[in-house]
């Protein structure tokens, strides 16, 4: 056979084969379909301190602007009782981290819940075993249930505080708390009263660690 | 017993759940009077067998069991308006008292003769309302003569008297009752007792922690058969429980064996430890209170000389501790249950005509020097530069009673026909008036025609009986408005408006 005609007959598949390789790689692909805003990215602006992220949460679920999310109304005021619903979510999205149940929120602005989840969030590392020296108030509630972090924040004590400052702030919010059951008419409204004032009773405790 | 020729004068420690009392003997000492069971200490119980048939004391509270019908700690609602069933009519707190403290009288005086002076304890916090309401009761129990005093500073009295008149210095008086914590700071030189400022919680007392004892058996019941304790199943109850604390004050752990008709004897262990990690909130609630007295006060711990306990719950042991971290020093305990009512007896032989005392008596008595200060702020409430209303305080707690304060408020607007003038009252001093207690409120009319800022003098008065007056005085026409607190005794409780005069 022609040499000629053999060598067609071999390196034709081989040409059409390298050909095919090639124009495989120019061929232009579809552009990759935008993806829906993730579920984990977080709604409020890079930079924003925690009050405006949590301004920012609630006022997404409330369907208002940010600004007047943080305009010192509580959650209670803000969010009716389906929004209330999603709000754990919404929280955990923006926060990393889940907060306590509704009802404990319900009387925190902004600023304070924004306080709240900070405190929640730090709780919820991981920290080394043994015993370690204790100086903000912040440290000291840590390990406190849910609830009591809401208290806490609710009563205005600052994570970054150190002990006794933050001792001698809660006492005044004691007092003041004390004073309320005079104003209580109804029995159930004393035994909330009590209630609460046992738990602030509960975050003193918890403060005296550093003592 | 009193001999003739001496004044037969009461200390009334009418507390939560006991009640106490002492009279001034014939040395002029105070000594406790023993009750119809020869007891100290009577339980402070009303129980109804019927309309008419009214049990006291230990019987009473022996059946609690019927609870529809047996009333205790009735003392938490004095002045709130509660009221219960009984036979087909309503009793309210003020009722129970007057029945508590007719029967107490009655015993005082068989054999005595009648009372010429009796002198009741309240709790520092009292409100106005509540402490017209016992003035009332012990009005309707027969008690002539009565004055009341603060339970912290008659305990700081009967220290002071027991020390033979050697007390010199700055004291804090820890008084932890049966339903009610008081904390006072005192100044004492022999017999002569300054308060200087007084913190109180009405809701935090021995009951509270029986309460949480109550709870940790419960458990231990639910963790040793797998099922709740049920009230017709185990007798064990409130009274049980207060032994119990009584036990663990003096050992680590108590075995309680529970008596249950389906599960026959169940044996429950509880520790002391547990009680005090269930109580924590309760003590540290203690130790605000401390230190809010401290605090306001202005008064540094280092300046105390002395720190005297009160009322029985004080024997607990983590309650002691409470102390000793607060205060920095060790506590004196002696005798914590009677203190109260002893100071009480030596108070009305202060209060007394001396006329009415023995030689005796007045020789014994005579050094008692006594300062109270106003229990709580007393103010009006007002529009401020911006127009919202505040609270104004005029009378500030821890003034030394008696006190008399004026301040001048200008009318809001030209023409202005009506002036509303409100009597507030507040245990901290708060300007925002969602958060006082409005005791007093009534309408002055007047004059048509005049022009804006017209002044209105606003005269607080506090009496060494409690008794509040305030007076509201148009300057422009003179007139003034007398409104003077005081309960009119229609038995629901409420402090009224007993007087108002527009002159």
């Amino acid at each position: 056979m022609d040499p000629l005609v053999i060598a067609a007959f071999t390196l034709t598949p081989c040409a059409a084969a390298a050909a095919w390789l090639l124009l495989r790689g120019k061929r232009t692909r579809p552009a990759p379909r935008r993806r829906a805003r993730s579920h984990t990215a977080p709604l409020a602006p890079k930079g924003s301190d925690d009050g405006e992220r949590a301004a920012w949460t609630l006022a997404k679920l409330a369907g208002v602007p940010p600004k007047k999310a943080a305009e010192g109304r509580t959650v209670e005021a803000l969010l009716g009782t389906a929004a209330r619903k999603r709000l754990p979510d919404a929280l955990e999205r923006e926060f990393g981290v889940r907060p306590p149940d509704v009802d404990a929120l319900l009387g925190l602005d902004a600023a304070r819940l924004g306080r709240l989840m900070r405190q929640l969030k730090r709780g919820s590392k991981a920290r080394p075993a043994g015993r370690r020296r204790v100086t903000t108030a912040g440290e000291a509630i840590a390990d406190l249930p849910p609830p009591l972090l809401a208290l806490a924040s609710e009563l205005g004590l600052r994570a970054e505080w150190e002990l006794p400052k933050a001792r001698e702030h809660l006492t005044k919010e004691y007092l003041r708390q004390n004073a309320r059951i005079h104003l209580a008419a109804k029995a159930e409204d004393r035994d909330a009263v009590q209630a609460r004032l046992e738990e602030i009773g509960r975050l003193r405790r918890a403060l005296a660690a550093g003592r | 017993m009193p001999a003739q020729g001496m004044a037969h004068l009461l200390g009334i420690d009418l507390g939560t759940t006991t009640t106490i009392v002492a009279r001034i003997d014939a040395s002029g000492a105070p000594e406790v009077v023993r009750d119809w069971d020869g007891q100290e200490v009577t339980p402070t119980a009303v129980a109804f067998e019927s309309a008419a048939a009214v049990v006291i004391g230990r019987e009473a509270r022996a059946m609690a069991d019927d609870a529809d019908h047996v009333f205790t700690e009735f003392k938490r609602d004095m002045g709130t308006g509660v009221s219960h069933p009984a036979f087909g009519r309503r009793v309210t707190p003020l009722d129970l008292s007057a029945l508590m403290l007719r029967k107490v009288r009655e015993h005082a005086e068989a054999g005595a003769g009648p009372v010429d002076l009796a002198v009741i304890t309240i709790p520092a916090n009292f409100t106005n309302a509540a402490r017209e309401a016992t003035l009332e009761a012990a009005r309707r129990a027969g008690l002539g003569k009565v004055h009341m005093i603060n339970e912290p500073t008659a305990a700081a009295l009967a220290y002071a008297h027991a020390s033979g008149g050697l007390a010199e210095g700055l004291y804090a008086v820890f008084d932890l009752g049966g339903g009610t914590f008081d904390v006072s700071l005192v100044r004492a030189r022999g017999m002569d007792v300054e308060v200087v400022f007084t913190e109180g919680v009405q809701r935090l007392g021995g009951k509270d922690f029986d309460t949480k004892l109550l709870d940790i058996v419960r458990a231990g019941f639910r963790e040793t058969v797998g099922e709740e304790m049920r009230p017709g199943d185990c007798d064990f109850g409130r009274a049980d429980a207060e032994e119990l604390k009584h036990r663990l004050s003096s050992r680590e752990s108590v075995r309680v064996a529970l008596r249950s008709a389906r599960h026959g004897r169940v044996p429950v262990t509880v520790r002391r430890a547990a009680l005090e990690a269930a109580t924590e909130g309760l003590v540290a609630q203690a130790e605000m209170a401390c230190e809010g007295v401290l605090l306001r006060a202005g008064i540094d711990r280092s300046a105390l000389s002395g720190v005297f306990l009160a009322g029985g719950a004080c024997r607990m042991p983590a309650v002691r501790a409470a102390v000793e971290r607060v205060f920095g020093r060790n506590p004196l305990l002696r005798d914590p249950d009677t203190a109260v009512a002893r100071g009480a007896a030596l108070y009305a032989a202060h209060r007394a005509n001396p006329a009415l005392l023995s030689p005796a008596q007045r020789r014994r008595t005579s050094a008692i020097r006594f300062q109270d200060i106003a229990p709580h702020y007393f103010g009006t409430l007002a529009m401020d530069e911006d127009g919202l209303l505040e609270n104004s305080v005029i009378i500030a707690k821890g003034e030394k009673l008696p006190v008399s304060r004026t301040r001048t408020y200008y009318t809001a607007e030209p023409d202005q026909r009506i002036l509303t003038c409100e009597v507030t009252q507040s245990a901290v001093a708060e300007s925002d008036p969602s958060m006082v207690l409005r005791v007093a409120e009534v309408e002055m009319p007047l004059p048509p025609g005049r022009p804006a800022d017209q002044p209105v003098e606003v005269t607080f008065s506090y009496d060494l009986d409690g008794v509040m007056r305030a007076e509201f005085k148009d300057l422009g026409t003179g007139r003034p408005l007398v409104i003077e607190l005081k309960s009119e005794g229609s038995g629901r409780g409420s402090l009224n408006v007993s007087r108002i005069r527009l002159d």
